[in-house]
């Protein structure tokens, strides 16, 4: 089959690879239909999460048809049409039954080394380093689904896969985002980062209740679209004094809630790059946080920080000060999408919202290399591109 | 985990008839191995070198750990260097390893001490290849934790003809293996597989084909299946 692989940073390949087979009893095996790259692919693409391996594939973000099935998966069942969450999760252990499924205790094979960096391992995601379990990932023709009983969801055949598919990712990062602002009636969520996630931030915040919704980038058609399809206030921080514009919008209060949707690769200035960079080299930081600190600082007092950005390593310059005299709260993580699943697909189906809004580009499976440099660079005003395996 | 040597280990060693002039003089790993050896030939060793604990939380309740536990036959089901554990049922078992390099080591253990749904304690006979002895305990976790397993291993690393070979099984590694296994344990009973990518696909050149041959993790888990049914 093909399928993408990374061979490096700024070089992904479309591969002919071996089909996936089926490993474990409740795996099953996923016709791709259609795929997406993900935001958080370009951390990958630029090169800066650790254990990737030359030849891994990519993709978290994935749909499509069950064509095989392990000899313990009793839920699923071959044709069933289905959207796969990036996380992985076994249903059985402490955290799942908790609904921390990102949390799972159980499907990372590589967990020691997620502990020897993070002291305990979350559970294992599609395409995203070994270090995160090294599962094959779905930008391919075919991939293998663990736990098939317990993650994909069946999808009604009356929506396309276009207003679905973001079920995997982006839509539930997005309202978990939200959901863990804590939004209270008149509240003013403050959105770091109009990309696809931010984007369904901004949505999730006003069908939870949000007065209003502020969404802060420097790209114009990220900016317009927070506008015109999410309703948000745009502000362009090349533009505008963003902790000034804020109070001054709050009176002089600052926003409830401030969502980072940027994550560890915010855009800073050169000093700080290089900053940056020699830090990263001593191991002594990793991240950059120029939304983070911002949105710490505009937040109000006893407000609350949701962080769906990654976040892969250490932060350096954080202004902790300023979080414990204001008593932020802060919430964040990798999303437990298996808990949203069902309540946002009836939102779909209900015409709450129709998730395709943020796709700029469909492009073919084997175009993805050029899919990937499209969206790094911003090009012809991307926003979210899509895949399909079957598009010439 | 804890994982410490005996301190005590050069001065006994010094102590010794043999060792008494020039030892001091000798590497540390030397004068170990000549007073293994010749402790080896005067009297039955106790496992005491190398002791390891570690635990793990485990969601079932003790009485459904010991049972699986307990059934030693499922030991190498989730503890990867076991190829065998064959129960003779008089409370004595015959235990078979495999080394890194591909060899086997075998032992005989007897239970010493046991109580059914939390403790049992086994310690390897005289002439054993590897001189271990072991317990796991099962503890009723606070409410909605499940249970703790806790494992506390003694060993004396080997000299002699297992030599190096046993290190990954027994020696420097050993904490890290034995929470390993647990981690195994925990998401065999929990879950009823082993999470594993051994023989998926990727773009990697020395990938030709799929494998056909089934991982260490799905050979567990059919064998497991097998057992069941």
């Amino acid at each position: 089959m093909k399928a993408v692989c990374w061979f490096g940073k700024n070089d992904v390949r479309v591969t002919s690879v071996p089909d996936p087979s089926i490993i474990n009893p409740h795996d099953a095996i996923i016709k791709v239909t259609t795929t997406a790259i993900c935001g958080s692919d370009l951390h990958l693409y630029d090169g800066y999460i650790p254990t990737m391996q030359k030849g891994d594939i990519l993709g978290h973000e994935f749909m499509g048809e069950v064509v095989e099935v392990g000899h313990s998966v009793q839920r699923l069942k071959k044709g069933d049409r289905v959207v796969v969450p990036f996380t992985i999760a076994c249903g059985k252990c402490f955290f799942c039954r908790r609904d921390l499924w990102s949390a799972c205790d159980n499907t990372n094979p590589n967990a020691q080394t997620a502990e020897m960096l993070y002291g305990f391992s979350g559970s294992g995601l599609f395409g995203y380093s070994h270090m995160m379990g090294g599962y094959a990932g779905g930008q391919a023709e075919y991939v293998r689904v663990p736990f098939a009983d317990v993650g994909p969801i069946p999808v009604p055949p009356d929506l396309p896969d276009e207003k679905v598919l973001f079920l995997s990712d982006i839509f539930p990062t997005g309202y978990m985002a939200a959901e863990n602002c804590n939004i209270q009636p008149g509240d003013t969520v403050a959105v770091w980062g109009c990309g696809p996630v931010g984007q369904f931030a901004i949505k999730s915040a006003y069908l939870l209740g949000a007065e209003r919704v502020i969404a802060i980038d420097n790209v114009p058609e990220r900016l317009r679209m927070a506008a015109e399809e999410g309703n948000a206030k745009p502000l362009n921080f090349d533009d505008e004094d963003i902790f000034g514009k804020l109070s001054e919008m709050t009176g002089g209060m600052g926003p409830d809630a401030c969502i980072d949707a940027v994550g560890l690769e915010a855009h800073g200035t050169t000093v700080d790059a290089l900053y940056d960079r020699a830090k990263t080299a001593l191991f002594m930081a990793t991240d950059r946080s120029h939304a983070l600190r911002q949105a710490i600082r505009a937040c109000r007092k006893g407000g609350t920080i949701s962080v769906p950005g990654v976040y892969g390593g250490l932060l350096d310059k954080f202004p902790f000060g300023a979080a414990f005299s204001k008593g932020l709260t802060f919430k964040m993580g990798q999303t437990n999408v298996h808990k949203y699943l069902a309540p946002l697909l009836s939102l779909v189906e209900n015409r709450r919202i129709d998730p395709s809004f943020v796709i700029t580009h469909r492009i073919s499976l084997k175009d993805a290399a050029d899919g990937y440099e499209t969206f790094k660079k911003n090009r012809d005003e991307c926003i979210k591109v899509v895949m399909k395996p079957d598009l010439n | 985990m804890e994982l410490r040597r005996n301190r005590g280990l050069y001065a006994r060693a010094a102590r010794h008839p043999f060792l008494t002039s020039g030892a001091a003089l000798l590497g540390a790993g030397v004068g170990y191995a000549v007073y293994r050896v010749v402790t080896n030939w005067s009297k039955p060793e106790v496992a005491k070198e190398v002791h390891v604990e570690t635990s793990i939380a485990v969601n079932k309740t003790p009485a459904e750990l010991y049972a699986i536990w307990r059934n030693f036959g499922n030991l190498p089901l989730f503890m990867k260097n076991l190829v065998s554990v064959t129960d003779s049922g008089d409370g004595r078992s015959h235990w078979v390893a495999k080394t890194i390099n591909g060899s086997q080591i075998e032992w005989d253990a007897e239970i010493y001490n046991e109580k059914k749904n939390e403790l049992i304690a086994w310690r390897s006979l005289e002439n054993s290849d590897v001189v271990n002895a072991g317990s796991v305990r099962f503890e009723q976790g606070p409410q909605g934790r499940g249970a703790f397993v806790r494992v506390t291993m003694n060993y004396n690393p080997p000299v002699g003809k297992a030599g190096e070979a046993v290190a990954e099984l027994f020696h420097i590694d050993g904490a890290h293996l034995i929470k390993e296994d647990l981690r195994r344990f925990k998401q065999f009973v929990e879950t009823g597989e082993i999470a594993s990518i051994t023989g998926q696909t990727s773009g990697r050149a020395e990938i030709a084909q799929p494998s056909t041959d089934l991982s260490p993790e799905a050979a567990a888990t059919e064998k497991a299946r097998g057992q069941r049914a």
